[in-house]
């Protein structure tokens, strides 16, 4: 068994199996047998730590996953991986849903990630920049020139892809 | 600088984690957004938007003007089909402007392109990067003016001729042709003439000092009356066929029997597989009656010493009956393949059969269901007694097979019938599906004793649905060896498709 604390104080208590599914937790952990200390994590919340539980047990029998080459096209990339359980599971508050791909990137699960980033990219369907720079929390960092001279290009560029 | 209202509950993404967002991005309006949120999101989507260029028609004049209007987009494209039916002079404009600008691109699709262009030796300096072309519908005058199309691209690695037709006459222009790089490792056809395919044989014989080609795939070929008879092994060369180590022949697509002008054809090219001495890859993708292509594989084969993999793919309900009602042919082809002396190197022999449409699967299962029983496979309603009781009298290599049979049975156990099988209803069923093939297709390793008996045979099989359900994403494959290694890692089609998914090394 594997035990670790988040940052407010929960703990959570885990089969090997299920734990080592993060990567953080395995390197930790150095492959070896039962922890007896807990594992500190102090980037990820008790809310955050339950769903990325409920996924690793949901999960702990798949075989691993060969890494998606760069340049996969975008349609196989997006598939792989989202059955009815994950589309389900991923079913969140924009916030939870940040949360959790912190959660995973920061604990090194690479599908939870990955299902993360693919839900998100399905949310930003059809919404402008200024949309999207609300949706993320970010401020526009261009110059009024090179918005513009970006604009023209996109535009140009958005006849010849659409 | 524009201000934006935020959204203060909303943690931030580091940049990284954003890249991987903006990577699952399929829409090109969406990127378009994307490349506009701020500074750091531009580099990521302009590479999302611009790695696949897919150029149609007018579109290319487009393109044309926006590469050289922004000619720093040019350096995020690598792979480009370009559709220009039909001809325009724009091509022109393409290959002085634009060509100079795309300096990463590798890979070109060209599709349904009237050839001849003949200024196109007015851009030498084209094409660094481009070490993949493929020809798609494309149209010439004549051979020679095909291959001078296809010299233009110097530094090719992989070449696909698909579709593409020239008129033959008997100045083929052979010795013109202009200097190839001789970096051409992969040559493909597909769905080809087989007088063209020769064409290219001719070229390459000529060449071969220049050429190093590794891997030959001839897929869909297409006889006429106006075929050459015998394969002309003379003509071709077998100089440069030294090299090859892969070859994959597809053979009479929609094809049902083979007449009298196709046979002599389908023999020359079997026979010609033989003079590839170096061969380690042969695979055979057929969809006539094959058995007398499958009597004479063994001498064909028989001089190929480097022979390591060697893979059959058949097509749908008739060839399984055809597997199952002519066994005496296949025990011939296992006694011969399985001869360490002749193929000292051999370690894969894959039998894959192919469904082609969705209302063929449960006439299909019906079929391997029945096979199983009238082969007689263990059933699975044999008692954990009874195996132990007959075990006790067998030695030990008996014991371990028969043990082996009874753990799969015991883990998929038989059904009385396919309509148990929901195909294809889900990845589940189809696993579970597959399983049921196995737990009754001791009949094909009773097919392939000998092979078996030297720990090479893998049996496949691929329910492939074209052009539908999820399921042709997935080729799932099994083998007598590692199906217990499988069930050990709670077994799933993915799992399958990866080891199935092997690259074959053609260097």
């Amino acid at each position: 068994m594997v035990t670790v604390v988040v940052s407010d104080g929960v703990t959570f208590t885990m089969e090997q199996d299920v734990a080592f599914q993060c990567g953080l937790i395995a390197d930790f952990a150095g492959g070896g047998g039962d922890q007896e200390e807990p594992i500190p994590i102090q980037a990820v919340n008790s809310t955050v730590m339950r769903k990325v539980i409920e996924y690793c047990e949901h999960h702990r029998n798949d075989p691993p996953q060969p890494e998606v080459p760069e340049g996969t096209p975008l349609e196989r990339k997006d598939r792989r991986g989202r059955d009815a359980w994950d589309k389900q599971f991923i079913q969140v508050e924009q916030e939870l849903l940040f949360e959790i791909i912190l959660a995973a990137n920061y604990l090194n699960i690479k599908p939870l990630l990955d299902l993360g980033c693919s839900q998100v990219a399905e949310m930003m369907k059809g919404k402008t920049p200024a949309e999207i720079q609300q949706m993320f929390n970010i401020v526009n960092g261009f110059t009024a020139d090179e918005e513009a001279q970006n604009g023209e290009g996109e535009e140009k560029a958005r006849n010849l892809n659409s | 600088m524009t201000s934006t209202l935020l959204r203060p509950h909303t943690p931030r993404l580091p940049t990284e984690v954003c890249e991987r967002i903006i990577n699952f991005v399929v829409r090109k309006t969406s990127l378009h957004s994307c490349a506009l949120v701020c500074r750091s999101w531009l580099p990521r989507s302009r590479t999302q938007l611009y790695q696949h260029v897919d150029v149609r028609n007018e579109q290319l004049l487009e393109f044309v003007d926006a590469i050289a209007s922004y000619p720093h987009l040019g350096i995020y494209v690598k792979q480009l089909y370009l559709l220009v039916f039909p001809a325009t002079v724009c091509i022109y404009r393409f290959f002085s402007n634009v060509v100079p600008f795309l300096p990463k691109l590798t890979s070109l699709t060209y599709i349904s392109l009237s050839i001849p262009y003949h200024h196109l030796s007015l851009f030498p300096s084209g094409f660094r990067s481009l070490t993949s072309l493929r020809l798609l519908s494309i149209r010439a005058d004549s051979f020679g003016e095909f291959i001078r199309f296809v010299s233009f691209h110097k530094r090719l690695i992989d070449l696909e001729i698909n579709g593409c037709s020239w008129k033959r006459s008997s100045d083929h222009h052979y010795s013109f042709a202009p200097c190839w790089g001789g970096e051409l490792r992969k040559l493909s056809f597909s769905g080809c003439e087989y007088n063209q395919v020769i064409d290219l044989f001719r070229w390459l014989a000529r060449r071969h000092s220049a050429c190093a080609v590794r891997c030959l795939e001839i897929e869909d070929l297409k006889f006429s009356e106006q075929s050459e008879v015998p394969f002309v092994v003379d003509h071709i060369g077998i100089e440069w066929v030294s090299t090859l180590k892969v070859v994959s022949l597809g053979l009479a697509s929609g094809s049902e029997d083979v007449d009298g002008v196709t046979k002599p054809l389908v023999s020359g090219l079997v026979a010609f597989i033989g003079l590839c001495s170096n061969l380690h890859t042969v695979k055979f993708r057929i969809r006539f009656n094959y058995l007398w292509v499958l009597r004479q594989l063994p001498d064909v084969l028989s001089g190929l010493v480097s022979l390591r993999r060697l893979a059959f793919g058949f097509h749908a309900n008739a060839d399984i009956v055809l597997l199952r009602d002519n066994e005496e042919t296949w025990k011939f082809v296992d006694r011969d393949l399985a001869d360490p002396a002749k193929f000292t190197k051999l370690e894969y022999v894959e039998v894959k059969c192919r469904l082609s449409r969705d209302e063929e699967v449960s006439d299909w299962w019906e079929e391997i269901t029945r096979g199983g029983a009238e082969y007689g496979g263990r059933d699975g309603t044999e008692s954990r007694e009874e195996y132990d009781r007959e075990a006790g009298e067998r030695d030990d290599g008996w014991k371990k097979n028969q043990q082996q049979q009874w753990v799969r049975s015991e883990a998929h156990p038989k059904t009385d019938g396919p309509a148990d099988v929901k195909f294809p209803s889900g990845l589940h069923d189809v696993t579970k599906g597959v399983a049921e093939f196995h737990s009754c297709k001791s009949s094909l390793t009773d097919v392939f004793p000998h092979l078996s008996a030297r720990g090479i045979l893998w049996c496949g099989i691929c329910p492939c649905v074209e052009n539908s359900c999820m399921l042709s994403s997935y080729v799932l494959h099994i083998t007598p060896l590692n199906l217990k290694d499988m069930e050990s890692r709670n077994w799933r089609p993915r799992y399958c498709q990866t080891l199935f998914d092997k690259d074959v090394d053609y260097n």
